[in-house]
């Protein structure tokens, strides 16, 4: 026989309050190369504050390196892979969203930036912009 | 000659009024095997409430975060309501080979569903048991982004 699983949020009591502090946030940040990217770059995106839940990510990069060689990765300061891991979106253009694994709802306790890391750099010299959006929530 | 159409919102005459009542409304839920499970292995048809949804809701994404749940490649599962077993989600593979993985809205057809009357489930469903080794531990993770705008 099966069996009916709860997370907690939907535990007896647990409660619907619609519209009582179910906001969802979001920050967005654009950054336009001015050199070209080496490995191990960093690149602030967007400013999350603490008590933030991240629910997700919305990564949007130009062409940067038609020779395909550029990998980027977006996570937070300690765990640059957190969200995004080693994407070759950077290569030909294209947008990508939260991937990780258990990236999903990550709970910041102390103000961060969310972070763009090369992991190999691009052959070409092409510049472009980058995009990132955070969808997240204040809520505890 | 192409033609230029429109959805009823971006209709002339349509009222759009920016961020008035326009509010996104999210809600996330965990389900931990380990412990909200008691280490008990998924067996098929087996579903998980994940989160509440309330009436009058409309569902605009839903991101589903899976651990790894099967060693092997059988493992099948989707994502619905208490009427709809796969309503958002189905057929899904994320989760299998030891591998965790994420997981969207997919069903065609099922963006801006609007017909919450009274309070529902978003829920986790088992359509097909793990082949492999099926997981005790890890953590499920669920967000539903939504609206109350009519």
């Amino acid at each position: 026989m099966t069996t009916p699983f709860y997370s907690a949020d939907c535990a007896a009591n647990s409660g619907i309050q619609p519209r009582a502090g179910k906001a969802l946030c979001s920050v967005s940040g654009t950054y336009t190369t001015l050199t070209k990217l080496i490995a191990n770059d960093i690149i602030h995106m967007v400013k999350i504050p603490a008590g933030a839940t991240v629910l997700d990510i919305i990564f949007d990069c130009a062409v940067m390196d038609a020779s395909a060689a550029l990998t980027l990765s977006v996570g937070y300061t300690g765990a640059n892979t957190a969200f995004i891991n080693v994407s070759t979106v950077g290569q030909a253009g294209g947008i990508e969203r939260i991937s990780v694994a258990g990236g999903t709802q990550k709970a910041f306790t102390a103000d961060d930036t969310i972070q763009v890391k090369v992991g190999t750099g691009p052959t070409d010299t092409t510049l472009g912009a980058m995009k990132l959006t955070v969808l997240y929530t204040m809520d505890p | 000659m192409a033609t230029t159409y429109y959805s009823p919102d971006c209709k002339a005459g349509n009222n759009v009024i920016p961020r008035a009542g326009a509010g996104l409304c999210s809600v996330s839920g965990q389900f931990n095997i380990a412990t909200d499970g008691a280490g008990v292995a998924f067996v098929d048809e087996d579903v998980v409430q994940m989160v509440k949804i309330p009436a009058g809701a409309t569902v605009l994404e839903i991101i589903m975060d899976v651990p790894p749940l099967d060693s092997s490649t059988g493992l099948v599962w989707a994502v619905g309501d208490g009427d709809s077993a796969e309503r958002y989600m189905t057929g899904q593979t994320a989760g299998r080979s030891s591998a965790g993985g994420i997981a969207r809205l997919g069903v065609a057809g099922s963006s801006q569903y609007a017909s919450y009357t009274a309070d529902d489930t978003i829920d986790f469903h088992i359509t097909t048991v793990a082949s492999g080794t099926a997981a005790v531990t890890g953590i499920l993770k669920m967000t539903v982004i939504y609206t109350f705008d009519a």
